[in-house]
């Protein structure tokens, strides 16, 4: 009896064969159908004889033809295997590639010919557990793994290896052929296979059909890869310059992205990238890192962003870098600083004339050092930005070695340091008379200094100049614009505190209000009939604990023609304000006297004291030093000092009386190219004087902030030992200023003396706190 | 009319070389006797009848027969063939894979052998299962061959243990306080108590196997799954713990989290939803801890809240329910008809039910806004319903009258009654196939387990 | 468009859209490389059945792609359109759902075999035996047995 199982599965085997022999013509609808029908009737038993129908029915029908297919599909395989022997190399390649085309190509609609196979028996096997029983397609798929696949893998992957190494050495290859015969690799990882299952032995033991591409192809691969640069690294740093290595690394990464691009699977780019650069980088780093400080040195920007790139991946190649970085930086800060000490002067933008040599020797010109500084910053920001790829560990580099020569140079060692310079500087720029920056420049130099500013370590020492400065500004009138000085104080807060810019927002607030009061004292005036028109009176009443203004040095009889004003003032200032006291800073006050006497109509600018003193030559025309001293009543410095003025700019002409005592003669040849004379100039000696002053405050208020440091830390912790003490403080004031050991040390002492503090008994490095 | 037939036969076997029978014959012979057929009481089919008898014939003569036969068979218009015979195995397969009731399917299996064999498939009560009771929960049940026949009986018979069998529950004393919350699988259960600690039971044992100590305030509700555990206390915080090791992985609080204590949480696989005494309901991202939104409406607290893909239910005390949408916040539908503020809330996709202060439960269609039924009355509880949990058999309710009652989810009659379940308020209950878990303020956690002598119980669990 | 042939030579054209309802002929216009002239052969399918798949599916051809169903299914039709389509005699049913069986329309045949479910619902074993013609090949002793077995599905 012969099974008609048999004659149907002939037919639709010749079928297939015929099909898969000439794939590139394709099938048509006719035969499609056929075959179709056939393995939709044979599965639903349309042909299944009689007999078979006392069979137990709760088996679909299908394995028949299923195991059939296996075995028609291992046999081809087979024989396609065998074949692949007559050729290799190249030709190798193309063979495997074109039969894994076709073969492919037929299977898919094979797949779609048994479709009724797959969603009936098969699918029902499966879940029935099973799992070694697959769709036609995946069936088909692990079939040509077992029976081409690991048969030829070996000569495959030489073959693939030989192109691609000829691919480096420059040569052309097939790359579409490549490309195809990896992508198998990844297809035929694809199916779904259960691993732990014993059952078929057609498969190997423990390889995970999703690595097929990782295992057979890019492991070998990669090794060739490593080996294949070891190699040619060696050779070519040998003979060639570090930089050219660099370049040819470079071009050899991208030459390796370009072929994950091309005929790789994406997967590879991770880890053969990262086999590459630690072959071609991290091997050679040291080489690399040494190179870095000539190029620094050269200024080398783009062989420096090479580098940089290059390193980029490996971790911590950096370090070194940032070292030598640093220190190159530090470096030039202090050569640029070098240089501008030992050219103290420049011609623009100084507005206090030198005129000693003492003075030549200690005042550096503010603008050249802030400039200077600015420019080396400037300088490697611009170099971290273009080469670095604005790495912050650079930054952090370079802002340490900023710290280091902006804190430590050459000026620093002088009487004036860094930070009286930039607030010197700053000053300049706020001031009305600046010649040295445009107007819209200067938002931008604010900027600068601010930026220097946070390097500085003592910044109480730039707080205070800066408070000084901006009183004299507001007091003298010589202060640019509001607008200025507001953007500067909203920048220092930013950074100081708003403890700090209160002050000196309370300066300004005491400027808006010293002008209603004198709008209200003008009111007053006219409504009591004050009178004394004839004289413009503007008084500025400011908080003394506010500004730093010290009540003048000596004592002031003020002339008769200003009594007046004075008195009255002082009486309506009173009337609304009973509680306080009026000082009056005679010292700072100015005024201005018109001349009569004159060819011109002169205008004299004064201090006030200058006015005492020429107002009594409205009386007489010569006057011993001793007699003005008692018309005016100061003290013998400040009348000097003033009188020297009056005398340089010929108002008087010096002249030794009789008793051989100083005389000063009014002058009536007195000439000057304009109107208005300004006679109200600092004294030189008065300024330095100031100076050293404001220096000593620092001192004081120093030692006064490390005691209340230390009174404080004490007070919270109770019990502290001395090193952890010191750490404390310098930590708690570091935003101010950066105290030395010595001083603490004073200042401790100072204490235990005070007896805020004592030593514990038995311990002498520890110290208790006494409430 | 067989003899007829019988003498034919005997002919033909004699003479082996007629080979094929001449179908014009043959037809007119069936089509007689088929006809005769109709007048008599009897009921096989014909052809059936007429092939196990001549099963002496060669190959090709029967597959003649058969093929004449069932030509003939159309001819007569008489629906001879039931369709298991027309139709392929996998077909007739899908035909019981459309029918959802075992009764029908018994039916089916008295019929005869071949019907037989087919209501016996696998796939078909793999099918019947799942469409009562969904997939089975533990994935590695779930990959596993089963008897699902097996399993139906087994399941239909635990059913009935919920109404029939008289239990007595297994008591956990092991807190020093009122037990708050209480979640359990087949192997553990995890509490949250006023005592500010969670633990861990095993199941079987009723052995504390774990400890977790850091709220500053009592544990008023926890959900875990096998990754981590989510908790939230009256100290106004949510705490993330990993579930393997115990630690505390984030705090949920500070500036955007709650003002007042947390009295429900729930989360998926994205978001953490909690709602709080505050009238708020706060959205966290699972991963980061990051507030997302915090959705306002509620005029009182929100005592509970329950996730169903990406909605989320609250119950609260303005007697109202609000079902919203996670991703956008915004609230789809209000549920009015409480009197009295809501204390528990469950929902799963269809039904919402909640209990109340009004001593009642009601169960409300999720999609319209309709009330469906309620629950309450003589048999019903007497005081707040403070929890209740479903499944798609049954409603457990908790209340402050000490009891848990079970009801019917499609008609509403009340199954069963503990009455005296605890010796005080009862605080949470929650379900599976085989057993309830609650807990109170009675300190204790009570395991109500309605297994009995049913194996295999542990297939259904998670 | 494509072209259809039935097993009785009848020749029908239907639009691309209609003919992908069906799983095999959409592999199949994929996969084949012929003319679109050719008529594609369905020697399972007869003139009358085609007509009938046919309507069903140019009927559907709009329908969204309904996810796999969740929750309870029932053996309801619930369209009503689909309800009155499958009007039709016992041999016609069968028919037409080994003609979706063929084709691949999974829609179409979850209807027909809705339909045959719902004709043997709420029948006694009796009545299941007259209307589908069969022969009791149980013994008595079987029978006894399989009831009893089968006790427990009858309690509620």
């Amino acid at each position: 009896m012969e099974d008609p199982f048999n004659s149907l599965w002939k037919g639709l085997k010749d079928n297939i064969e015929h099909f898969m022999d000439n794939v590139s013509q394709g099938i048509n609808f006719q035969k499609y159908m056929k075959l179709y029908t056939d393995v939709y009737n044979y599965c639903t038993g349309a042909t299944q004889s009689f007999i078979d129908s006392k069979r137990d029915t709760t088996q679909l029908i299908g394995g028949k033809m299923y195991n059939e297919l296996k075995l028609f599909l291992e046999k081809r395989l087979e024989g396609i295997y065998n074949n692949s022997k007559e050729h290799n190399d190249e030709n190798l390649l193309k063979y495997y590639s074109d039969q894994w085309h076709d073969y492919t190509m037929a299977m898919k609609t094979i797949n779609h010919i048994f479709e009724y196979l797959n969603r009936n028996w098969i699918k029902r096997e499966v879940s029935e557990g099973r799992t070694y029983i697959y769709d036609v397609y995946n069936l088909s798929l692990i079939i040509w793994k077992e029976k081409v696949f690991f048969n030829m893998k070996d000569l495959l992957i030489k073959c693939l290896l030989h192109l691609i190494e000829k691919q480096r050495h420059g040569e052309q290859i097939p790359e579409e052929l490549v490309k195809n015969v990896i992508d198998s690799y990844t297809l035929l990882g694809e199916e779904k296979v259960d691993e732990n299952n014993s059952k078929n032995p057609d498969i190997p033991k423990g390889v995970s059909s999703f690595k097929i591409y990782e295992i057979y192809y890019e492991k070998p691969f990669i090794e060739a890869t490593e080996k294949f640069y070891l190699y040619e690294s060696q050779k070519f740093i040998n003979e060639n310059s570090i930089v050219d290595y660099m370049k040819k690394a470079k071009s050899r990464l991208e030459e390796e992205n370009q072929r994950v691009d091309k005929y790789l699977n994406e997967s590879s780019r991770i880890p053969l990238l990262k086999a590459c650069k630690d072959v071609l980088i991290k091997n050679h780093l040291e080489p690399i890192q040494d190179e870095f400080t000539e190029l620094l040195q050269q200024d080398r920007v783009e062989d420096l962003e090479l580098l940089y790139y290059l390193l980029k991946y490996i971790p911590n190649s950096f370090d070194p870098l940032c070292e030598k970085f640093e220190e190159y930086v530090k470096q030039q800060g202090l050569a640029s600083i070098e240089k501008v000490a030992q050219n103290p002067v420049s011609k623009s933008g100084s507005s206090t004339p030198v005129s000693s040599k003492r003075e030549a020797k200690e005042s550096v010109n503010p603008q050249a050092y802030a400039e200077a500084i600015l420019a080396v910053r400037k300088k490697y920001i611009k170099l971290i930005q273009d080469s670095f790829n604005n790495d912050s560990k650079f930054v952090a580099s370079m802002d340490k070695a900023c710290r280091e020569f902006i804190n430590k140079n050459k000026i620093c060692n002088q009487k004036v340091k860094s930070p009286e310079l930039l607030a010197r500087y700053c000053d300049s720029l706020l001031k009305k008379s600046n010649k040295i920056a445009e107007s819209n420049e200067i938002e931008e130099r604010l900027k600068d200094i601010i930026t220097i500013f946070q390097y500085i370590e003592d910044k109480d020492v730039f707080q205070k100049f800066y408070t000084k400065m901006l009183a004299k500004r507001l007091v003298v009138g010589t202060s640019a614009s509001e607008d200025l000085e507001e953007s500067m104080i909203s920048k220092l807060k930013e950074i100081c505190g708003s403890e700090y810019t209160l002050k000196l927002q309370k300066m300004f607030q005491d400027m808006n209000l010293s002008k209603d009061l004198n709008e209200n004292y003008s009111n007053f005036k006219s409504k009591n009939d004050i009178g004394s028109a004839s004289q413009d009176f503007y008084i500025m009443v400011l908080s003394t604990n506010c500004w730093p203004l010290h009540p003048p040095s000596s004592p002031f009889t003020f002339p008769t023609e200003l009594e007046k004003q004075i008195k009255s003032f002082q009486v309506f200032y009173q009337k609304n304000h009973s509680g306080r006291k009026l000082t009056w800073l005679f010292n700072l006050c100015k005024g201005e006297l018109k001349t009569n006497f004159y060819d011109k109509k002169y205008i004299f600018q004064v201090s006030v004291y200058q006015m005492a003193i020429l107002l009594s030559y409205n009386k007489g025309d010569s006057y011993t030093l001793s007699e003005l001293q008692e018309l005016t009543g100061l003290n013998q410095d400040v009348i000097l000092g003033q009188l020297n003025i009056l005398c340089k700019a010929k108002v008087f002409l010096l002249k030794s009386s009789s008793t051989g005592e100083k005389t000063y003669v009014y002058n009536p040849n007195f000439k000057f190219k304009k109107i208005r004379v300004p006679l109200n100039l600092t004294v030189r000696s008065e300024q330095h004087a100031e100076n050293e002053e404001t220096r000593k405050a620092i001192e004081s208020d120093r030692s006064f902030l490390i005691q209340a440091a230390i009174v404080r830390i004490m007070k919270t912790r109770k019990t502290l030992k001395h090193v952890a003490l010191m750490d404390e403080v310098i930590s708690q004031l570091k935003n101010r200023f950066k105290p030395c050991v010595a001083d603490i040390k004073k200042n401790i002492d100072y204490l235990l003396d005070k007896e805020y503090i004592e030593r514990k008994e038995g311990e002498k490095d520890t110290y208790n706190y006494l409430a | 009319m067989f003899q007829k037939i019988n003498d034919w036969l005997q002919r033909s076997s004699h003479n082996p070389s007629t080979g094929t029978v001449s179908s014009k014959n043959f037809n007119s012979s069936i089509s007689s006797v088929s006809k005769t057929q109709n007048s008599s009481e009897l009921e096989a089919p014909v052809i059936s009848n007429i092939i196990t008898s001549i099963n002496d014939l060669s190959m090709n003569d029967t597959k003649s027969l058969i093929n004449s036969a069932k030509d003939s068979a159309y001819e007569t218009e008489i629906d001879v063939y039931g369709f298991i015979n027309i139709l392929p195995y996998e077909l007739s397969i899908n035909v019981l894979l459309q029918i959802d009731d075992i009764h029908t399917i018994n039916k089916i299996s008295q019929v005869s052998h071949k019907w037989n064999e087919l209501a016996n498939d696998n796939t078909v009560w793999h099918n019947l299962y799942e469409k009562r009771w969904g997939c089975l929960p533990d994935p590695i049940e779930r990959r596993k061959i089963h008897n699902y026949k097996y399993l139906y009986k087994q399941r239909l018979r635990l059913n009935k243990n919920w109404v029939n069998l008289d239990i007595t529950p297994k008591c956990i004393s092991g807190h020093d306080d009122s037990v708050y919350c209480v979640q359990f699988d087949k192997n553990i259960i995890v509490s949250g108590s006023r005592d500010k600690s969670i633990k861990f039971w095993d199941i079987k044992t009723m052995e504390c196997i774990k400890v977790l100590k850091y709220h500053k305030g009592s544990v008023l509700c926890l959900q875990y799954n096998d990754k981590i555990v989510v908790s939230g206390s009256s100290d106004s915080t949510l705490i993330v713990w990993d579930f393997k090791t115990g630690e505390v992985l984030k705090i949920l609080s500070g500036k955007y989290g709650h003002v007042a204590p947390v009295l429900d949480v729930r989360f998926n696989d994205k978001v953490i939803v909690s709602c709080s005494k505050d009238c708020t309901i706060k959205i966290w991202d699972l991963e980061s801890g990051n507030l997302i939104r915090t959705l306002n409406g509620h005029r009182a607290a929100v005592n509970a809240i329950h996730i169903y893909g990406d909605e989320v239910v609250s119950a609260s005390g303005d007697c109202t329910i609000k079902l919203w949408n996670i991703n956008t916040g915004e609230c789809i539908r209000e549920f009015i008809g409480h009197l009295r503020g809501l204390a528990c809330v469950q929902y799963n996709g269809d039904i919402i039910a909640s209990g109340s202060n009004d001593h009642t439960i009601k169960l409300w269609n999720a999609k319209t806004g309709q009330l469906i039924r309620t629950l309450s009355g003589d048999e019903g509880h007497k005081d707040l319903v403070r929890t209740l949990a479903f499944d798609n058999e049954r409603i457990v309710s908790g209340s402050y009258d000490q009891t848990i009652k079970i009801w019917d989810i499609k008609t509403g009659k009340l199954l069963k009654d503990f009455k005296n379940a605890h010796g005080s308020w009862v605080f949470n209950v929650q379900m599976d196939a085989s057993k309830i878990v609650s807990a109170s303020q009675d300190r204790k956690i009570a395991i109500w387990d309605f297994t009995g002598d049913i194996h295999d119980v542990d297939t259904f669990l998670k | 468009m494509v072209k259809l042939t039935s097993s009785d030579g009848q020749e029908f054209t239907i639009s691309k859209e209609v003919a992908y309802q069906s799983v095999l002929l959409k592999n199949m216009i994929e996969d084949v490389l012929d003319s679109e002239e050719n008529p594609i052969p369905l020697p399972n399918v007869s003139g009358p059945i085609l007509v009938k798949v046919i309507e069903y599916a140019t009927h559907h051809k709009d329908d969204p792609v309904k996810p796999p169903v969740e929750g309870p299914r029932t053996s309801e039709i619930v369209d009503e359109w689909d309800k009155e389509f499958m009007n039709i005699d016992q041999g016609s049913l069968y028919e037409l759902i080994l003609a979706a069986n063929y084709l691949d329309i999974k829609d179409l045949l979850d209807l027909g075999c809705k339909t045959v479910a719902n004709m043997i619902k709420g029948k006694k074993v009796e009545e299941l035996r007259k209307l589908f013609n069969i022969q009791n090949d149980f013994t008595p002793e079987e029978e006894e047995q399989i009831k009893k077995e089968n006790a427990w599905c009858e309690e509620h």
